[in-house]
């Protein structure tokens, strides 16, 4: 019977994660700052892999992992998604994860263990699980070709990408250092995205042909949840946020959270956090699960999250009023993470077209 | 509260299984089945024994009545007696002595005896608390006197639940007393009330000295009004929460004319409003199943009114999406007869009776309004000044 809510470990590691957060991200003073340093939240990263033991998290336990479930991983996306960490969750942790379970290959799990290799996951922004074109060419062993807006290697050392060769995609893997990285200014600075170009770059072949397919997939569809809840804790974060602001803001000598207009503007966030939460949630079990609802769960999520977290973040933005759009108050930080991650894998208009073929409408 | 007895499925079906062995209900009449199934517990199976239950869990009452619906057996028709299950049964399970609840639980839930309520008042409707009919103590009980409105199928009521003033002092609140009134007597009097769609699914009913016996307040005198609260999210639970699969209701109407009419509609943009309306029906039936989870692990009630705020608004807008749909030549279809229907519908073939009906949708158990209000104030605490 699919549950909406975590279990105890998952509650014990939402806490632990928070608390790492909650000691070491202080946006408030960081963008009060006249002429701050770039973002850096490698040490708050190190942490989680390391000392709360993210690494691994999913991985089988034969390959030296925890084997916790996918809704496990979402407990920690859902906890950190409250704290707009600049950390590469998605990308060097939930996604290569997601791709090395599935390869079995005990030597780059072991590697990827020991962080003798740092493999970011190379996405293409547009991509989605239902649509995945490589736009990389394989010959000779020799990568050639482009990739655009893929999350930043950050401290990362090698590749994990889609390529192909006669007709057939293959997931292989290259050095960061053998391609040309150029960072792209991004919507929200804490998910910083680059262009990459291969001219020549030796790749070694992981998976090819349909079950490389599936496996790419597959890992899209685990991406596609994970960010689906992560708009759904964002939508409560910024909930949160707008229910202590309008109760602590006094204007006409009372707070603003007395005006009914405010009141209900605070119960329809509160509607579509609900609704956001029990749909990323229903995702979450569908992936857990492997449930033959899974790809219908995607487009649903997909498409109404995005809306529900951007509405309840530009709402929280209204409730705060002047100082919702002031660059000091960290609120935008979230309506800039809603922006990227509607726009993130797929727009919701490409999944709701989606979603019609599934159901026929 | 009494833990529940933890049951497994298995166990469940056979308490089913061998009620259906020793009951034919082919060979029964109705009421006598559903008297039996009541006094076997199997009638709402999470309540105490003696009262339709066995102190079973929630969830196992979804199991009994899948195993009587596959085994073809009669049920109580919930949606005919939507007064008894959504509110009297919970008000009498809230707040009735133990007296109350042995004599009318049975009852109401068989159907035996159909319940009215009589709450709004035409100068008490969002505001409830107002309520002006009064109830004067007299020996042996109240005589009560007053004017109600809104009231479902009271032609077909046996008997009513009632709010009325008992007292005059202090707050508005403190003055009210939940009642049960017998609808058959010669001091009620009622008048349909016609609405937008031509129909009468409710009345008027005018309260002249109706009696109404000592044992008959459910609740403390002058102690109504919590009582009132704790159901009336009862009944919006009743709009809001019920599993359904997918495509049930008024989306279900929408998709099956979109499929065979969609050819007609090419680049008119109706489809991204068709595939918008299918996700938030979509949502908004899993959200339901997610909120009966925290319903069960005891979660704060008022959230149910979410529930009942996005029914409205969904049934509202599919209404209109189908009347677009259709195009003019909906109004071939256009009939506002008087007729007193048997009970509430808010689905119908006809698009433009469903768009009609859907309008109430927002007003009828609590308006939308309130119902945010119900949210900010007790479900997000907001303070109020």
């Amino acid at each position: 019977m699919m549950s909406f809510s975590w279990d105890e470990t998952q509650n014990d590691l939402i806490g632990l994660v928070q608390t790492v957060c909650k000691t070491h991200i202080d946006w408030a003073s960081y963008l009060g700052q006249e002429d701050p340093t770039e973002v850096d939240h490698t040490a708050v990263w190190k942490l989680l892999t390391d000392d709360v033991g993210l690494r691994g998290l999913s991985l089988p336990v034969g390959d030296g992992g925890h084997g916790e479930s996918w809704k496990t991983v979402g407990a920690v996306v859902y906890a950190l998604s409250g704290y707009i960490t600049a950390v590469p969750v998605l990308s060097q942790w939930v996604a290569p994860e997601a791709l090395l379970a599935g390869l079995g290959d005990q030597d780059l799990s072991a590697a990827y263990l020991s962080s003798e290799i740092v493999p970011s996951v190379a996405v293409p922004a547009c991509m989605s699980s239902h649509e995945f074109q490589p736009t990389v060419k394989l010959d000779g062993g020799l990568l050639v070709g482009t990739l655009s807006a893929v999350p930043a290697p950050v401290g990362a050392s090698d590749f994990l990408l889609l390529a192909e060769q006669d007709g057939r995609v293959h997931i292989v893997r290259t050095a960061v250092d053998a391609a040309t990285v150029r960072p792209m200014p991004a919507v929200d600075v804490t998910r910083p995205y680059v262009d990459v170009a291969f001219d020549g770059a030796p790749a070694v072949v992981l998976r090819h042909g349909d079950d490389a397919e599936r496996l790419w997939g597959r890992m899209l569809c685990v991406l596609e949840a994970m960010v689906s809840l992560e708009q759904a804790g964002l939508a409560a974060t910024m909930l949160t946020d707008s229910v202590q602001y309008a109760t602590e803001r006094k204007q006409f000598g009372r707070p603003i959270c007395t005006n009914q207009v405010v009141r209900h503007q605070l119960a329809d966030m509160w509607m579509n956090v609900q609704e956001a939460q029990s749909i990323a949630m229903y995702l979450l079990n569908c992936l857990t699960d492997n449930d033959p609802d899974l790809t219908v769960a995607v487009c649903m999520a997909r498409a109404f999250c995005a809306d529900a977290a951007r509405r309840t973040a530009e709402t929280a933005g209204q409730i705060h009023g002047g100082m919702g759009f002031a660059w000091e108050t960290p609120l935008h930080l979230g309506l800039k993470r809603a922006v990227a991650d509607a726009l993130w894998l797929g727009t919701p208009a490409r999944y709701r077209r989606r979603l019609r073929d599934l159901v026929d409408l | 509260m009494k833990p529940h007895v933890d049951a497994n499925n298995s166990a469940v079906d056979a308490l089913v299984d061998h009620f259906l062995e020793s009951h034919d209900f082919r060979a029964m009449r109705r009421l006598e089945f559903l008297n039996a199934r009541f006094n076997a517990g199997l009638a709402m199976v999470e309540k105490p024994e003696g009262l339709g239950g066995l102190s079973l869990s929630a969830d196992a009452q979804k199991r009994v009545e899948s195993r009587f619906d596959r085994a073809g057996a009669p049920d109580n028709d919930p949606l005919s007696i939507n007064i008894n299950i959504g509110q009297a049964i919970p008000a009498l399970m809230f707040a009735g002595t133990d007296e109350q609840k042995r004599n009318l639980i049975r009852p109401l839930w068989t159907g035996e005896l159909v319940c009215c309520q009589l709450f709004s008042e035409p100068d008490a409707g969002s505001d409830l608390a107002s309520v002006r009919t009064r109830a004067i103590k007299v020996q042996d009980g109240w005589r009560v006197s007053g004017h109600k409105i809104w009231t479902s199928l009271a032609h077909k009521a046996d008997l009513a639940i009632l709010l009325a003033r008992t007292s005059t002092e202090g707050r508005a609140h403190d003055g009210l007393t939940y009642f049960l009134i017998d609808m058959r007597q010669p001091g009620v009097q009622i008048e349909p009330l016609r609405q937008i769609t031509g129909q009468a699914e409710f009345n008027e009913v005018f309260l002249s000295d109706a009696f109404v016996p000592e044992g008959y307040a459910i609740g403390e005198v002058n102690g109504g009004w919590a009582v009132a609260m704790a159901t009336l999210e009862s009944e919006r639970a009743f709009y809001g929460v019920r599993q359904l699969p997918r495509e049930s209701g008024m989306i279900g109407e929408l998709c099956r004319e979109w499929r065979t009419q969609r050819h007609l509609h090419a680049a008119d943009g109706f489809d991204d409003r068709v595939c918008r309306a299918w996700i938030d029906a979509e949502v908004f039936r899993i959200a339901n199943i997610r909120l009966s989870e925290r319903m069960a692990a005891g979660e704060n009630a008022s959230e149910a009114s979410g529930s009942k705020i996005r029914f409205a608004q969904l049934n509202q807008e599919i209404a209109w999406l189908r009347l677009e749909l259709a195009g003019a030549e909906v109004g071939r279809t256009a009939d506002y007869a008087f007729s007193r229907p048997e009970r509430t519908e808010f689905l119908s073939a006809e698009p433009i009776f469903s768009y009609l009906r859907s309008r109430a949708n927002s007003i009828e158990g609590g308006t939308t309004e309130i119902m945010k209000n119900v949210i900010a104030d007790r479900v997000l605490n907001l303070p109020r000044r």
